[in-house]
């Protein structure tokens, strides 16, 4: 697959049965309707829970049937991830004199 | 006469109990009983007359069970269609039964176009849907019991879709094992993640006909399952193997409340044995296996499995029981012939009662095949103990079950045999963690072989998503009999000796870490494809 390939694309091409059926699909395209199993998302959903930790919420579910929808949750984890971290460790950043 | 009977009653002892709701909607049996009432008389004053059959193709919601209802209080039959089913395949089943009507979600229209027919049309949850539900009702006159109450469409081996029609007796019979059997009542609230399109709609109208609360699921997320059981402290609910496994993977299982939890059903597909084990350590219920068919009525057997407890042996190993017969589907395992095999012996299983089809619509020929001498033929090869203990060894059909859903090899191999390049096809079920099995295709090519690419397209635009093949092989050659029949067995065999292989190569790469030593035996829960061992 080439790199002009969007995180979300990227990530769901691991999941779905035949990476055919999502080429050339628009991003704000419904999934289901292109030709996708439900199934494929599910396993999609269970794999973003287990990349971050936490469970996703029912907006962030909604959100995965488009490629758009999935890069937005992908995008809105990775802050939050950071924000998470940040949050964790200015202690140490702060002793080692790195936070500002 | 069940469907109409069995919601009046309902609200005459408890009119003000949650009866019914999805994410949109809350209804109680006063107001259920009523909306169903005010569209049974819409229909009619549409000018549907008894018999006639109307299509209903939407994702669950309140409004599918209001129109099955309403069909049945009306004498209309309803035919449920798969929404996410591609043109080809609504356009059989309207062929086959032709709706005078349909009623949809209005993206599920957008999206088929013409493929309805030429009936009138109806978008759930429209003005024009909730004015038919505001309709003035007036009193109509109840079916009978032997009036057919719907058509549900299964996978054939003919590579078309059977209609198999279902009375209104059919469904009262399955509410009376249930209540009987699994204990349903008026205190139960049942989650269903199924699709009510699928046959498994059976167990939930008896749950609802007991005036236990319904909570419908659009669609099936393990997420969503666990915050409905928690939210609406359900005690029953069913799942096929595939959802399980997915609820025990999500990360919200660790801190949801299941406690509600009665009896677990599970059904539609084999269960692993690994699976229900875990199962059984991490649910706080019991698991209860539902082993049934659509042209049986439902669950016909059916077991509760409880941790520890038999049928484990001494290793802790699962016995693969579907279970003992449920009250009024009385179970024999039988010869070809029809004569009933000794115990322990190996035969179809066979049901008869009144939970059993009427018949497959408009098809004579496949009804002969199924139903023979009063008796129910699965086409599930199986054995019973002296106990009554049923075990489901092989099936004498090619079906093999995605995720709970029926498919047969011949309704793929229709589709991949018309594609440019290809000379011969065959489609296998192959053994699959997550989906139970997933069928997979094999093509012997031309000089000019057509790409997968093509392939996977024609069946997308053909078949439902779980029909499509989920890999394709080329061959050289298709193996057939000196009659020209086709041998799956022997690519079957050639798959799992590669599997085999692969396994092993893996195992050796990692000795150091041990072998894995898992089983794979499997409780047999699954529904049966419907076919005749010697006719199929």
């Amino acid at each position: 697959m080439s790199d002009h390939l969007t995180p979300g694309h990227r990530l769901l091409l691991e999941f779905v049965d035949l990476p055919q059926l999502i080429e050339g699909v628009p991003g704000d395209a419904d999934l289901i309707n292109a030709g996708l199993n439900s199934g494929d998302l599910i396993r999609l959903a269970l794999a973003l829970e287990e990349r971050t930790g936490t469970p996703l919420d029912d907006d962030e579910l909604g959100a995965l049937h488009t490629l758009d929808g999935i890069n937005q949750v992908l995008v809105s984890r990775e802050a939050a991830e950071l924000t998470d971290a940040a949050e964790t460790t200015p202690a140490a950043a702060t002793a080692s004199g790195e936070a500002r | 006469m069940w469907m109409a009977h069995f919601v009046k009653r309902n609200r005459l002892l408890r009119p003000d109990r949650l009866a019914l709701t999805d994410p949109n909607h809350r209804l109680t049996w006063r107001e259920f009983d009523e909306r169903t009432d005010a569209l049974a008389t819409a229909l009619l004053e549409r000018g549907v007359e008894k018999g006639q059959r109307i299509a209903v193709s939407s994702r669950s919601r309140v409004e599918v069970l209001e129109l099955y209802v309403a069909g049945g209080k009306a004498g209309v039959v309803v035919c449920p269609i798969n929404p996410s089913f591609p043109a080809p395949e609504v356009e059989h089943i309207v062929r086959n039964v032709e709706p005078v009507g349909v009623f949809s979600e209005q993206q599920v229209f957008d999206r088929l176009g013409d493929a309805f027919g030429d009936g009138w049309r109806v978008p759930i949850g429209s003005e024009e849907y909730e004015e038919m539900a505001a309709t003035k009702a007036r009193e109509l006159p109840l079916p009978r019991q032997d009036d057919i109450f719907a058509i549900l469409h299964t996978s054939a081996t003919t590579g078309h879709a059977k209609g198999v029609a279902v009375t209104h007796r059919s469904v009262s019979a399955c509410y009376t094992a249930m209540a009987a059997e699994v204990g349903f009542s008026a205190d139960d609230v049942m989650v269903n993640p199924c699709p009510l399109f699928h046959g498994s709609v059976v167990i939930g109208l008896a749950l609802f006909a007991s005036g236990g609360a319904l909570v419908l699921e659009p669609e099936f997320t393990p997420q969503r399952w666990l915050a409905d059981v928690a939210e609406f402290k359900a005690t029953k609910t069913f799942l096929v193997p595939s959802m399980a496994r997915f609820v025990l993977r999500t990360k919200a299982f660790a801190n949801a409340d299941l406690s509600s939890l009665k009896d677990i059903m599970f059904g539609g597909a084999p269960m692993p044995q690994e699976l229900l084990r875990e199962c059984l350590e991490k649910f706080p219920a019991p698991m209860r296996s539902i082993y049934g068919i659509t042209e049986g009525g439902g669950p016909i057997a059916t077991h509760l499995f409880r941790r520890g407890e038999w049928p484990f042996d001494a290793e802790g190993t699962v016995l693969p029981t579907a279970g003992r017969m449920l009250p009024g589907y009385h179970i024999e395992v039988q010869d070809d012939s029809g004569n009933v095999v000794p115990t322990g012996d190996v035969g179809e299983i066979c049901v008869r009662g009144d939970g059993m089809m009427l018949l497959y619509w408009r098809n004579t020929e496949a009804t002969a095949k199924t139903v023979r001498d009063g008796w129910l033929r699965t086409g599930d090869v199986g054995y019973a103990d002296e106990d009554g203990f049923l075990y489901l060894v092989d099936r004498c059909n090619d079906v093999l079950i995605r995720g709970g859903q029926n498919v047969y090899p011949a309704e793929i191999e229709r589709v991949l045999a018309t594609q440019p390049g290809v000379l011969d096809v065959a489609v296998v079920g192959v053994p699959d963690d997550e989906w139970g099995e997933v069928p997979v295709a094999f093509v012997a090519a031309g000089d000019e072989p057509p790409t997968v690419a093509a392939l996977i397209g024609a069946c997308a635009r053909e078949l439902a998503s779980y029909k499509r093949p989920t890999a394709v092989h080329f061959v050289d050659e298709i193996p057939r009999n000196g009659a020209g029949k086709l041998l799956r067995r022997v690519l079957r065999d050639r798959l799992a000796a590669e599997a085999r292989a692969a396994e092993a190569a893996k195992a050796e790469a990692a000795r150091a870490t041990g072998p894995a030593t898992a089983r794979d035996d499997k409780v047999t829960a699954g529904t049966g494809g419907g076919g005749a061992c010697s006719g199929a």
